[in-house]
């Protein structure tokens, strides 16, 4: 894949085939944010290393869309050209995709993370089409010396109505660049897209079928050296000595340094291996003598962690969120009182490719090549751990191998830059190995939550949700842990009519550092709270999914989803083997069905899942169904395997103990898609909350057995 | 180190290295063809699958003096304008997501498909179970290896 800092002027125009002519459109604002004016920018001093815009349209008609967005399988590839061209008028084929460098001044956000692609780029995607489209019009009516609503366009080409006469976009480019841009064009009613909505195949999937697509791991640059770093296996460990000379002498191996990496406050030590080629450094780091002080270190075991969660539920101190009505008051004057804890496990984000990237420094510049998600960020983090300054540091996006919040985190490709300038400034890829990237971190945290519910006259009249775990944003330098930590109670869902109706939660501090994890805390939150609905219902008497709808009245939308769930499902068919639950995450509401059976053995298994999201409008409604489909997959691996720790370490280390789901555990899936004009919510996560607490339910259902930890084994129910 | 001739998409090609470098890195440091992946390193997520006289093996196990003189075939050798009839399926049925395991899992499509053309839904997870896909692509898998059998 092209990156745009890598292109020479020549190499430039030999891709985007600029002759002398180019209409070049950006946004005012920045491309990665919801709002902006449509701009124009000169042909003048076009160069390589002053390419300030997002698409441009050459005489040839070729158009090119500089994608800011990193593409790590949630179809960013895809879907930010199907914006582009639904308001250009152009076929998805005419737009070719370069992929952009990390730049805060061009594109202002550019980050995938919490679901933001298309929620983001909704808008101004659509306008600089919009804006290109008018202007192309505005040189077509001008040469036929007509007005302008003479004339349509139409796949590329400019249409005079009611006659044979036109022009393609390549035709009109040199006249209408000279055209004022328009800033705030309008735009389409979604009555009359053409492309978007519809399930169009992804322009990067035949580069992903024949070996094409480069992935971090696929670089090569000249000189190039290979890393494999033996990390402390205790977060906080420091490398007292290590045998040099010895490893330096093995076959193929370079250099032997110490090596550091930024994790949130801390750094993590550990020791490269850097040689002629990949193998050579793994194996000469496994001769590796090095002497650690771990004196740092808490050897904290898994009983402890969750001894600690359950002790801060207890102690309940900590963060009220949402406070309706009197919890208190009301719970000690129930009737009837259910009080439940429920557990998670930590996870590991497995994306299939393991960490890896290039970084070269030279003097004071660095260019660092790979699979990430945040260019921006790690282009400043990196530029501030190397003390250098940000525009001397070039980040560049390869297509990502998965991505789940792992890789939008600045660790690895800072561990790449210092251990390039350690080496003396020379290019070098850095792979983790399996274990590396399993064992380290950072995690997924794990969490206890107590549910509490208090029942009078037959009706749910209280409800407490409270979460202990630990907090991402206390991890950074300087920290408020005073002020309620951001997001830490997402994915509950408090649009239940409930009167008293509390959610709290109490930071747990560990040393095992946590991270995003797909639809981060959604997917830990919504398994108690969903789980506990169902108790409920279940203690009344009442259907578990006529229980929701009642109670989510003054929320149509989550009503609607329930609706489709149950009618897509056979839900009053019959229940007695399915589970229900819902949950809104990152602007989209999806509930699942999980229906289970038993094979002819005996053994409880999951058949069918049922799934219905509401994302609003949509741009490719196979993207969404794919989304959904591996959201289902994830969660039900979250179910069943968890990263324990021992003695302070990471305990499952490769996937023969970490098991990820296989193609003979996965069910039939059936995802289904509520059509509105709501604006458009996230797609890559929404559909992995739900899942756990649907297959609970389900599995309650069946045997009668609450699951009120994960993971579990469901053949042993 | 040690001198091997390995037969590569038909192709001979010579390479210096020690004989336990595991086949993976052979092909892609050395050879320099990077479709077929580095997942785990031992066998149990199946990125790294290769064709060794046409059988499906992960190559990240393999040392490199166990396929000289066999004949070894990558993704980029399955065929020449990616239109072998699980790649043609693969893009028919919008499998990838990353796309990070599929050249993994497209060979061992194509290895079951060779042996059997007209494989059960047991055959199908059977051959298929060895290869994780983290993004969940398997309904579509499923989907896109039925469709060759149906041809």
């Amino acid at each position: 894949m092209e990156s745009t800092n890598q292109l020479s002027r020549r190499k430039f125009l030999k891709i985007t085939g600029v002759t002398s002519s180019v209409l070049a459109l950006g946004i005012s604002s920045g491309f990665g944010l919801v709002k902006g004016e449509v701009q124009k920018y000169e042909l003048d001093g076009l160069d390589a290393t002053g390419l300030n815009d997002f698409i441009f349209i050459d005489q040839t008609g070729q158009v090119t869309l500089v994608n800011h967005r990193p593409e790590m399988g949630q179809g960013v590839y895809q879907s930010m050209p199907m914006l582009l061209a639904e308001e250009l008028e152009v076929n998805m084929d005419d737009i070719q995709v370069i992929q952009a460098a990390g730049d805060k001044e061009k594109y202002a956000h550019q980050l995938v993370g919490g679901s933001n692609s298309v929620r983001k780029s909704w808008e101004p995607s659509r306008k600089m089409g919009a804006a290109a489209r008018i202007m192309l019009i505005q040189a077509a009516a001008t040469k036929w010396n007509i007005d302008p609503t003479q004339c349509y366009a139409s796949k590329g080409t400019v249409y005079q109505k009611d006659t044979k006469h036109s022009f393609n976009y390549g035709e009109l480019v040199a006249d209408a660049a000279l055209l004022e841009a328009p800033k705030n064009p309008p735009l389409k009613s979604s009555k009359d897209f053409k492309i978007l909505g519809k399930p169009l195949p992804r322009k990067d999937t035949p580069l992903k079928t024949n070996g094409e697509a480069v992935f971090g791991l696929d670089l090569k640059i000249p000189n190039m050296a290979y890393a494999s770093i033996e990390r402390s296996p205790y977060f906080l460990g420091k490398v007292k000595s290590f045998n040099k000379e010895e490893i330096e002498a093995m076959p193929g191996v370079l250099h032997v340094v110490k090596s550091e990496m930024p994790v949130f406050s801390h750094t993590r030590e550990g020791v490269a291996v850097v040689a002629t080629d990949y193998y050579s450094a793994l194996s000469a780091r496994k001769k590796l003598k090095i002497e650690w002080d771990n004196s740092e270190f808490e050897r904290i075991n898994q009983e402890e962690i969750y001894t600690k969660f359950n002790a801060a539920l207890i102690e309940d101190q900590g963060f009220t969120k949402l406070n309706e009505g009197d919890f208190v008051k009301d719970y000690s004057n129930t009737e009837k009182q259910l009080d439940a804890i429920y557990e998670l496990p930590y996870e590991s984000h497995a994306t299939m490719e393991p960490m890896n990237g290039v970084a070269y420094v030279e003097g004071d510049k660095c260019t660092y090549w790979g699979s990430i998600q945040a260019p921006i960020w790690i282009k400043g983090a990196i530029a501030n751990s190397l003390a250098i300054k940000p525009e001397n540091v070039t980040t560049n996006v390869t297509f990502l191998g998965g991505g789940f919040g792992r890789r939008a985190f600045i660790d690895f490709p800072v561990e790449a830059a210092l251990l390039s300038k350690a080496i003396g400034g020379k290019p070098v890829k850095v792979v983790w190995t399996r274990e590396d990237d399993n064992t380290q971190g950072p995690f997924r945290t794990g969490c206890a939550t107590r549910m509490q519910a208090g029942i009078k006259g037959g009706q749910l009249t209280s409800l407490k949700h409270h979460m202990a775990g630990q907090a991402i944003g206390f991890q950074w330098p300087g920290a408020d842990k005073t002020k309620f930590p951001n997001n830490i109670l997402e994915g509950i869902t408090t649009q239940y009519d409930i009167a008293n109706f509390q959610t709290k939660v109490s930071p747990v501090e560990l040393n095992i550092p946590v991270i995003w994890w797909r639809s981060v805390y959604s997917s830990t939150n919504a398994f108690p709270h969903e789980s506990f609905i169902d108790e409920v219902a279940n203690e009344l008497g009442e259907d578990p999914m006529q229980f929701r709808i009642d109670r989510l009245q003054k929320h149509p939308r989550f009503v609607k989803v329930l609706e489709k769930a149950a009618q897509e499902s056979d839900w009053t068919e019959s229940r007695a083997n399915k589970g229900v639950a819902i949950a809104e995450c990152f602007g989209s509401i999806c509930a699942h069905v999980v229906e289970v059976a038993r094979n002819t053995k005996g053994k409880l298994y999951v058949k069918k899942v049922t799934s219905v999201i509401d994302c609003g409008q949509t741009v490719n409604s196979d993207t969404i169904v794919a989304q959904t489909e591996g959201n289902v997959i994830m969660a039900l691996g979250a179910c069943k395997s968890e990263i324990t720790f021992k003695d302070g370490r990471a305990v499952e280390q490769n996937f023969n103990t970490y098991k990820m789901m296989r193609i003979d555990e996965t069910p039939e899936i059936d995802v289904h898609i509520m059509k509105n004009e709501e604006d458009p919510g996230g797609v890559g996560e929404p559909g992995l909350p739900p899942l756990a607490p649907a297959l609970a339910n389900a599995v309650f259902a069946e045997s009668g057995q609450r699951i009120r930890k994960l993971p579990f084994d469901i053949n042993k129910i | 180190m040690a001198q091997f001739n390995l037969l590569i998409n038909q192709k001979k090609h010579e390479v210096d290295v020690d004989p336990t470098t595991p086949l993976l890195w052979v092909i892609r440091d050395h050879i320099g063809l990077t479709g077929t992946k580095f997942g785990c390193g031992i066998a149990q997520c199946g990125a790294c699958t290769i064709h060794l006289n046409g059988n499906a093996v992960r190559s990240c196990v393999l040392p490199v003096s166990a396929a000289q003189d066999k004949e070894i075939t990558t993704i980029e050798g399955l065929s020449n304008n990616n239109d072998h009839p699980v790649q043609l399926a693969w893009v028919e049925a919008q499998v990838p997501q990353c796309g990070y395991c599929q050249s993994g899992q497209i060979m061992s499509a194509a290895a079951l498909l060779n042996r059997n053309n007209t494989p059960s839904d047991l055959d199908i997870d059977r051959a298929m179970k060895g290869n994780i896909c983290r993004c969940g692509t398997y309904p579509r898998i499923r989907k896109a290896i039925k469709s060759v059998t149906k041809q």
